[in-house]
């Protein structure tokens, strides 16, 4: 459990949360370093545009300032509350607005291996986080497609699964079956991964 | 919600889903004190805090970090200040703010004279030393362009700062010498010879400009075959055999690589895999995640599929149930139909004996 995890541009250590929450500027700016590309893109997926989303995270980044002290690592790894944080402001944005971007409906399909990657990590970095996207990638892939794609309507658009069920015209009880297999599936071949995460490997 | 339907709830609550009502009695439920549930959410939000690993990280915009270091330096400052506002302690201590200064970036190395041209470019100001130096620079290997433009412009200055002087110190000759008509004739004499001077330091100032020019080309030929140097590095860096973890790298970025999943089939239903396959190197990289343990003697090996299947190498597991096989001299990609995995007895069967545990097209 104490075993170094290796830290690679988009994890974040518990640790570094507590500098940031005691004020350390330092800390803060290495947190913004290993967590805004993938916050980057996420809420630019959510909200459609990557300007909206680089305004929005300047909001999210300074609540995480302020917020930073009443973090509490047993409710979670500091990425899984960074990543709740930026995807329910994002949310939040999209309906305040009434509307969504254009670009959000992209399947994962399209993206190709080239995109896969972080363009701005060394070799080393490159090999640790492209493994844990190529696997996040592979385990979505290997979903049955009606079930990847009410994840991908739910997590990636931030679509109650009300709103599922509206813009497929699939019964409610029917996406909230699709969406629940497809996180108990997740839950298995992801498990090494938030394993990790959560600091549960020896 | 009974008990039942709220457990089936954390996935979607998790993943932030549910309809706030719904989502206000799950959170009511685990804040009462349900450790078995709030065990489960924390895998669920674990699982759905991976989910946006599967996108394309992207670096936001540079003034993004700037700006927001600033506001937060800016929200320090004003804690700190009001006496009756109780900051906390570490908040006073402020550590200095990094000043944002991002290196020059050349996307031409310098050559190896950068270093000189700040010495070169003090070119003594003293006229008499000025234009002897210009002929033979001429002549000079153009890896030294940098240093010699450098110089050239010193010298520039040099000569149309000398010229100024000439100029100047003939206006103020003519304006203290309007007097008398002796005065004026030794004035005049002066001027000219003044204006003679001045002459020949434009005429050498006009040909330190020429030569100047002549430095700045050679300087762009330098830089256009630093570029083609450069560019036949890269290529050679592409095509030499590398370390594992370059070539991942190199395969995960081209442009060109093929990806294929893999499904675990009924032997390890939580099992996954891709392969990434580069067409052209024919090169490629395995990597498998939640296989079953090996038994003693046994070892998992990688099938690719044409018309027959052809081993592509065997595999063990690491710690972490991952498994991984560098590939090459793999069939065309065309003709690849479909990527298996079997277990088989250690070192592996030149065809496949064993169940089938991974399958996946490319």
């Amino acid at each position: 459990m104490d075993a170094p995890i290796p830290q690679s541009s988009s994890t974040v250590a518990p640790d570094l949360v507590a500098r940031v929450g005691g004020g350390d500027q330092a800390a803060f700016e290495q947190l913004y370093e290993q967590s805004s590309p993938l916050l980057f893109i996420l809420v630019s997926r959510i909200v459609g545009n990557e300007g909206e989303a680089a305004d929005l995270l300047q909001e999210v980044y300074l609540e995480v300032w302020r917020k930073a002290s009443n973090y509490d690592h047993a409710r979670g790894t500091p990425m899984a509350w960074l990543v709740t944080l930026a995807r329910s402001r994002a949310i939040d944005r999209v309906r305040a607005l009434g509307s969504r971007g254009k670009g959000v409906t992209a399947s994962l399909d399209d993206t190709p291996a080239s995109d896969l990657i972080a363009s701005n990590t060394d070799a080393m970095e490159i090999s640790a986080a492209s493994e844990r996207q190529a696997l996040v990638w592979a385990a979505l892939k290997t979903l049955p497609l009606v079930q990847r794609q009410a994840i991908e309507l739910a997590y990636y658009e931030g679509l109650t699964h009300v709103e599922i069920s509206e813009r497929l015209n699939v019964p409610l009880g029917t996406i909230k079956t699709r969406i629940r297999l497809a996180m108990e599936k997740l839950r298995g071949s992801l498990q090494p991964l938030w394993e990790e995460e959560l600091g549960l490997t020896e | 919600m009974d008990h039942e339907q709220l457990e089936e709830s954390l996935s979607l609550y998790a993943l932030g889903t549910l309809e706030p009502n719904s989502a206000r009695e799950v959170k009511s439920h685990l804040a009462s004190g349900c450790p078995p549930c709030s065990a489960l959410l924390r895998q669920y939000q674990g699982t759905a805090a991976m989910l946006p690993y599967a996108l394309t990280m992207k670096t936001p915009p540079a003034e993004l970090k700037a700006k927001i270091m600033r506001a937060i330096a800016g929200q320090n400052a004003q804690i700190a200040a009001p006496v009756d506002a109780p900051a906390p302690a570490a908040t006073l201590i402020l550590p200095p703010t990094k000043p944002e200064v991002p290196p020059a970036k050349m996307s031409i190395p310098p050559p190896p004279d950068m270093a000189q041209p700040r010495a070169a470019a003090k070119v003594e100001w003293e006229p008499s030393k000025i234009p002897r130096q210009t002929a033979s620079w001429r002549d000079r290997p153009a890896g030294r362009s940098l240093a010699l433009a450098a110089s050239l412009a010193g010298l520039l200055l040099g000569v149309s700062g000398y010229a100024y002087y000439l100029y100047a110190t003939l206006e103020a000759e003519r304006a203290a010498h309007v007097a008398g008509p002796m005065a004026l004739a030794k004035a005049t004499l002066k001027a000219s010879d003044l204006e003679r001077q001045l002459d020949e330091r434009q005429r050498d100032l006009s040909k330190a400009t020429s030569e100047l020019n002549h430095a700045v080309q050679a300087l762009g030929t330098t830089h256009k075959l630093l570029a083609k140097h450069q560019e036949q590095i890269e290529t050679l860096q592409a095509t030499r055999p590398s370390k594992p973890t370059e070539e991942i790298a190199r395969i995960f970025s081209s442009p060109y690589a093929k990806m294929a999943p893999l499904a675990g089939t009924d032997m390890a239903k939580d099992a996954y895999a891709m392969v990434f396959v580069e067409p052209d190197t024919r090169r490629g990289f395995f990597y498998a995640n939640n296989l079953p343990a090996l038994p003693a003697g046994k070892t998992y090996q990688l099938w690719v599929i044409t018309d027959k299947p052809v081993s592509a190498g065997v595999f063990s597991l690491d710690r972490g149930r991952k498994g991984r096989v560098m590939l090459q001299d793999m069939p065309e990609v065309g003709k690849i139909r479909q990527f298996a995995v079997s277990m088989e007895p250690d070192g592996g069967r030149p065809q496949p004996t064993g169940s089938i545990y991974l399958a996946g097209e490319l």
